[in-house]
């Protein structure tokens, strides 16, 4: 299984490199968070020493090798607001997430192979046309206007649903549908186009001179065809999920890691910066490691 | 005899047709056990006939606009698409021309063959396999029962197409409709596929319709020929009278403009002037008109109805021809030798390996393996061999588009590898090229002009109004009108691209020219008329010519001596005359015999060779054609032929020479 | 030349255009289409926040840093045909200087984007081998981290203000340009004249130019179109964190991230700002589209 190998050695690469690209930015980050973690009014002196104790007086070289050392033990660093070490506070916000990007996953899935198949299947009519602009405003309207909408319509006016918070199931709803129908829209499009080409295919013509009924053409054949590029798609799926769930936790005031990097960018706490993107960038990646590898196990060309 | 098909008037429009006929009022009948070969060069309506007939058409954005089709007496034009997907498959088979593209890449063999059968016989999925088996062996796959498992990519084309084959009469049809399939195939192969449809025709007494446009296999094939032009039938007759005493013009042209062993090489083809009409805008009365020696003004006016009777075999013509064709059977007399001419194109054990895979333990391609030739100023040779021979990859080497791996190039003397880029691009002005695809070798989004002129800007140091002059004189020369210089290429015909082409190669007046396929993608008539042009341009800009093709026949009239290749080898080369009348080779011979010759008294005469060519990246021990070679021994197995010199200016690499 | 004098040779046009029609199933039922609406409805509304961003006194009614006291998230009405913030400020007035910073945003970061990722993905796609694998794992790099994610960063990193956040933007999006010239530039490169161009002798420098750059035009065309949608979505996001521009000229995003909060008391305040981003959004992706269409090689 060298092709096995070969990606997984291609994902530890990009992984690295993500790490060292996060690392560069954020050298760059201007002001001094050993200002603000001495304080209001704190002497020369001070800060001096908070800065010794941070270690963000050495040159760029030696606190990356540091921050690589550290990773290599699985310490993701001390925060330099509260102290503590980062990945707990990490893991705690991750949680919350993971939740709301999952279930967003599905529903994005679901709604977006229905609508694209249907509009593709009935491609011209009616109901394409009505689909096909319901996904254009999904695609063009921000998922935060989305959310706003769905707070006015369904928690302020008909007072079905909360529109903060994080505890219950219900306070889970509309977060996941403004961040799952607004990510539906771009893989709704995409399940179409893939559908309409693998019906100008030739075998499809085939299909029919053998006499099987339209039915079986389409569902056995033709979506079989056109949904395996839709799996590469998964893993861009994610990525937009994992970006919308900054914002949507943010209108919606839940815990989560998009909360926390905005209010660790706020006060120049790298550390958890960091933190937060590696987590990010392992994630994205795994992901798309796997939908490599399931496309290949799908698609035995590629295989050959 | 009952009939199985009847077609009746047929005429095809578009969906949201503006009264366009694609094919017109078409007639034909087709009894049991009958072949039919409906001939056609491109344009002429022959596949949209077929999918028509299957309503397979109304998926393709038509429709049948008028008459009837008649299977076993059910009109199919009055029937619904699930009316249809009850005949389709099940009485009517469809063998389509590109079987990599017709098969669903995600299911095995097995699966769509037993799709077939569990759809129309109801079997279920285990007894399904077990007849998709016994099908497969049906149709000569060796080891059935592991191929049956496989995915489309995992076969060769000649297996594949035996395969789709077998899927087409899983259901016992009473018709079998098949469109170009053999078009896609090595000339060995394809005569292997014909083969086995007249054996299955033989034991199963179905009818089959077969649509192509190569008149050999018309000839091997046919009972009856149908030629159309234009959406017409233009004449209807038995195999044996078209091809000996056509009556309509357009049939006595076609076959006149085909190349074989009677004319003397060399000389100019008959050609039809014009081009194929377009079926947006065709011409009035009959649509051969414009092109015709015969016509008067009733051709222009009236179309000419199809009229005769069987035994005469039917036409449309006002003016019908009665004499007999010339007789094909003397071969023309042997080229006296002409003196040597000092070596302009030198090739010395070439190679050009490519490594599929990953460091080590990727596999070797070997595209070429060891050629060496040369080629004399002023001479053309002709290269020929199936798909995988290496051919292209040879002419690449040569021009120095690629490095070889190992071996040299020497032009006019010097050695190509030494020459840094811009020494390379002088030498670039005296060896051009003209590729196979005459859509894809020209820039779309240029104009004619810009072409034509673009070796110019390269090369030559010439104004804009220098370079206008000889773009119109270039223009001239390859027979286009110089209006056209302002036209871009897809308002030009196949044939019209073509000679742009040839226009672009000749104008930094080079002094070589290769021609890769240049030829192979035109319609017959077209073909002639650029054989033409390409002679005439040798003999007055003094040209050398490398001719690589796959039509032996053509390649032997244009050239004075010809190579032939297999899997990256020379294993003959000699005079071309002398090559083609005495083959000293196993494979140059079978070549020669798998070309289906237009003439119904050969048919069958040869039993193809077996087997399929085995790929670049898993050539064979000792001599690399030993697996085919029906004289193969022990010897040529462990041993390796060199290319040896014969007496009479032949190289042969072979240990039992004919 | 035959009895009748008839030209034997008429140059007739291209042979496939009869069956280049028996193309895909049309519908059996189309709707009427209405080709001039898709595009003159959205070219109005573009040129509508052009003229907004270009010269917002001429057309606002009233000034967007007037504060009137009395008409505190007043709903529309009359007077103010949107309503009014919880400063009194006149929100038409709002939205109409805010057009500024979202179509500055939009256009400039897709310059940054489609000539950045432009030339990476023509030095991948035509140098290929190491260089492309290279550039490649480079883009990855790049694309590991989730847009906004990297936005967010990049932003503050920069620090606060337009042209940074441009820039942020544009950063961010480089890959995906880059991605869609590598692909064209590679099709491109295997296609048979460009391989004729080089047999002429044509260096490469040449036929990057002449033959290879002309059909990457109308595919990068799109893209940039398409691109300032999804720029001004980037964009309007970082400003609803509160990562964006401040100052008396607020964008849309962050009208939006105030009007958030009251949203129970005051529905049009968040409401219209989306609308706006929705309605800039919606149309230059409808021209995207539209000339998508037009360029489509299917002459």
């Amino acid at each position: 299984m060298a092709f096995l190998a070969r990606r997984i050695a291609a994902a530890v690469v990009v992984i690295f490199g993500s790490i060292t690209m996060v690392f560069l930015i954020l050298f760059w980050l201007p002001g001094d968070p050993a200002v603000l973690v001495a304080g209001e009014g704190a002497t020369a002196e001070t800060i001096a020493n908070v800065r010794a104790h941070l270690g963000t007086g050495q040159p760029l070289w030696a606190q990356y090798k540091a921050y690589l050392a550290g990773l290599a033990h699985g310490d993701l660093g001390i925060s330099f607001q509260t102290g503590e070490p980062v990945s707990g506070r990490l893991m705690a916000q991750a949680l919350p997430t993971l939740e709301l990007t999952g279930l967003a996953c599905g529903l994005a899935l679901v709604a977006g192979l229905l609508l694209g198949v249907v509009s593709a299947v009935h491609r011209g009519f009616w109901i394409d046309h009505a689909i096909q602009t319901v996904l254009l405003l999904f695609t063009s309207m921000p998922s935060f206007w989305l959310g706003i909408l769905l707070i006015l319509v369904f928690s302020v006016t008909l007072r079905w649903l909360p529109a903060i918070g994080n505890g219950s199931l219900a306070q889970l709803v509309l977060p996941v549908a403004c961040l799952g129908l607004a990510a539906s829209g771009k893989l709704a499009r995409m399940v179409r186009n893939s559908v309409l080409d693998v019906l100008d295919e030739p075998f499809v013509t085939t299909l029919r001179a053998k006499g099987l009924p339209e039915r079986s053409v389409l569902y056995r054949h033709v979506l079989r065809s056109a949904l395996i590029p839709v799996v590469t798609l998964l893993g861009i799926l994610v990525g937009e999920l994992l970006s919308g769930a900054v914002v949507t936790e943010t209108l919606f005031a839940r815990q989560g890691i998009g909360r926390i990097l905005v209010e660790a960018v706020g006060v120049k706490d790298i550390p958890l910066v960091q933190a937060v993107i590696l987590f990010a960038a392992v994630f994205y990646v795994l992901i798309n490691l796997l939908v490599d590898l399931s496309y290949a196990l799908i698609d035995r060309r590629v295989r050959a | 005899m009952t009939a199985v098909l009847e077609i009746d008037a047929l005429s095809v429009g578009l969906e949201h047709g503006h009264g366009t006929r694609v094919v017109d009022a078409l007639s034909l009948r087709i009894d049991a056990g009958e072949t039919i070969c409906l001939v056609g060069e491109s344009g002429s309506g022959k596949t949209v006939t077929a999918l028509a007939v299957t309503r397979l058409i109304d998926f393709k954005g038509g429709r049948i606009t008028g008459g009837a089709v008649r299977l076993a007496g059910t009109n199919l034009a009055g029937l619904s698409q699930r009316e249809m997907n009850q005949l389709r498959g099940r009485r009517i088979g469809f063998v389509f021309q590109e079987p990599m593209t017709a098969f669903d890449p995600l299911f095995s063999i097995g699966q769509q063959i037993a799709e077939v059968l569990i759809r129309h016989r109801g079997l279920a999925r285990a007894a399904a396999r077990a007849q998709a088996i016994a099908l497969l062996r049906r149709v000569h796959i060796p080891d059935p029962e592991m191929r049956v498992d496989q995915h489309p990519h995992e076969l060769s084309g000649g297996l594949r197409q035996r395969a789709m084959i077998a899927m087409a009469l899983a259901c016992d049809p009473v018709l079998l409709i098949a469109d170009e399939p053999t078009t896609a195939l090595d000339v060995t192969v394809q005569a292997q596929i014909l083969e086995l449809l007249r054996e299955l025709q033989a034991a199963t007494g179905m009818a089959i319709l077969l649509i192509t446009h190569d008149l050999g296999v018309a000839a091997q094939m046919a009972d009856r020929v149908a030629v159309m032009y234009a959406g017409r039938i233009v004449e209807n007759a038995s195999a044996e009278r078209i091809f000996s005493r056509p009556a309509h013009p357009y049939t006595r042209a076609l076959l006149g403009s085909l190349v074989g062993a009677h004319l003397p090489a060399g000389a100019r083809l008959p050609a039809i002037g014009g081009a194929i009409p377009s079926l947006a805008e065709p011409p009035g009365g009959c649509r051969f008109h414009p092109r015709c020696a015969h016509a008067d003004s009733t051709c222009a006016s009236h179309a000419p109805p199809l009229l005769g009777d069987d035994s005469t075999g039917l036409v449309a013509c006002w003016h019908p021809q009665i004499a007999a064709l010339p007789a094909r059977g003397a071969p023309a007399p042997a080229e006296t030798a002409a003196t040597p001419s000092p070596a302009l194109l030198e090739a010395h054990d070439l190679h050009k390996h490519y490594r599929i895979g990953f460091g080590w333990t990727g596999r070797r391609l070997r595209a070429v393996d060891g050629v060496s030739l040369s080629i004399a100023s002023g001479e053309t040779f002709g290269l020929v061999g199936e798909s995988g021979c290496g051919k292209s990859s040879l002419g690449r080497l040569l021009l120095r588009l690629e490095p070889p791996t190992a071996g040299q190039v020497r032009f006019d003397g010097q050695d190509l590898a030494g020459l840094g880029a811009g020494a390379l691009r002088g030498v670039r002005r005296d060896m051009q090229m003209v590729f196979q695809d005459p859509y894809g070798s020209v820039d779309p989004r240029s104009s004619v002009e810009d072409i034509i002129a673009e070796p110019l800007v390269v090369h030559a140091r010439l104004s804009r109004a220098e370079r206008a002059d000889r773009v119109t004189e270039l223009l001239r020369q390859v027979g286009l009108d110089p209006a056209l210089h302002t036209r871009y290429p897809h308002q030009l015909s196949g044939g019209q691209r073509q000679r742009v082409a040839i226009a672009r190669a000749i104008a930094p007046r080079p002094r070589f020219v290769l021609l890769d396929e240049a030829v192979s993608a035109l319609d017959v008539s077209v073909q002639a008329q650029v054989i033409n042009l390409l002679q005439d341009l040798r003999a007055e800009l003094g040209l050398t010519y490398l001719f690589i093709g796959h039509g032996l026949h053509l390649v032997r009239h244009v050239s004075h001596r010809v190579g032939v290749m297999y899997l990256g080898r020379l294993v003959e080369t000699g005079p071309a005359e002398v090559v083609f009348r005495a083959p000293a080779h196993p494979y140059t011979r079978a070549l020669i015999d798998a070309i289906p010759h237009p003439d119904p008294a050969l048919r069958g005469a040869v039993v193809p060779i077996a087997g399929d060519l085995p790929s670049p990246a898993g050539v064979p021990s000792g001599c690399r054609f030993h697996p085919r070679c029906p004289m193969a021994t022990r010897r040529c197995r462990d041993e390796d032929p060199a290319l040896a010199r014969t007496s009479d200016g032949r190289e042969i690499a072979c240990h039992h020479p004919l | 030349m035959n009895a009748l004098g008839g030209n034997i040779a008429p140059e007739i046009a291209d042979q496939g255009s009869v069956f280049d029609e028996l193309t895909p199933r049309r519908p059996r039922r189309r709707l009427p289409a209405l080709p001039g609406l898709a595009i003159l409805l959205p070219a109005f509304v573009v040129l509508v926040m052009l003229a907004c961003a270009v010269v917002p006194g001429w057309i606002a009614p009233f000034d967007p840093t007037d504060m009137d006291s009395d008409a505190i998230l007043q709903a529309p009405g009359f007077a103010h045909l949107l309503g009014t913030d919880h400063f009194g400020r006149d929100i038409l007035s709002l939205l109409i200087f805010g057009a500024r910073a979202s179509l500055l945003l939009g256009g400039c970061a897709v310059l940054v984007g489609g000539i950045g990722g432009g030339v990476i993905g023509l030095l991948a796609g035509y140098a290929g081998r190491g260089v492309d694998q290279l550039l490649m794992r480079l883009l990855d790099v790049w694309m590991s981290v989730p847009d906004i994610l990297l936005a967010i960063v990049l932003a503050a990193a920069l620090g606060p203000s337009l042209p940074h956040t441009i820039l942020a933007v544009g950063l961010v999006t480089i890959p995906r340009y880059a991605r869609v010239m590598r692909a064209q530039v590679l099709a491109t490169r295997s296609r048979v004249f460009v391989h004729a161009s080089r047999v002429i002798g044509r260096s490469h420098a040449g036929v990057v130019l002449h033959h290879v750059l002309p059909h990457t035009f109308s595919v990068m065309l799109v893209m940039v179109t398409l691109g300032v949608a999804q720029s001004i979505l980037i964009g309007a996001s970082l400003s609803f964190i509160g990562l964006g521009v401040i100052d008396d000229r607020p964008d849309w995003g962050f009208l939006l991230s105030q009007g958030r909060s009251y949203l129970g008391a005051a529905w049009w305040f968040a409401t219209f700002p989306g609308l706006a981003i929705t309605a800039l959004v919606i149309s230059v992706n409808l021209l995207g589209e539209a000339l998508r269409h037009r360029l489509d090689p299917r002459r």
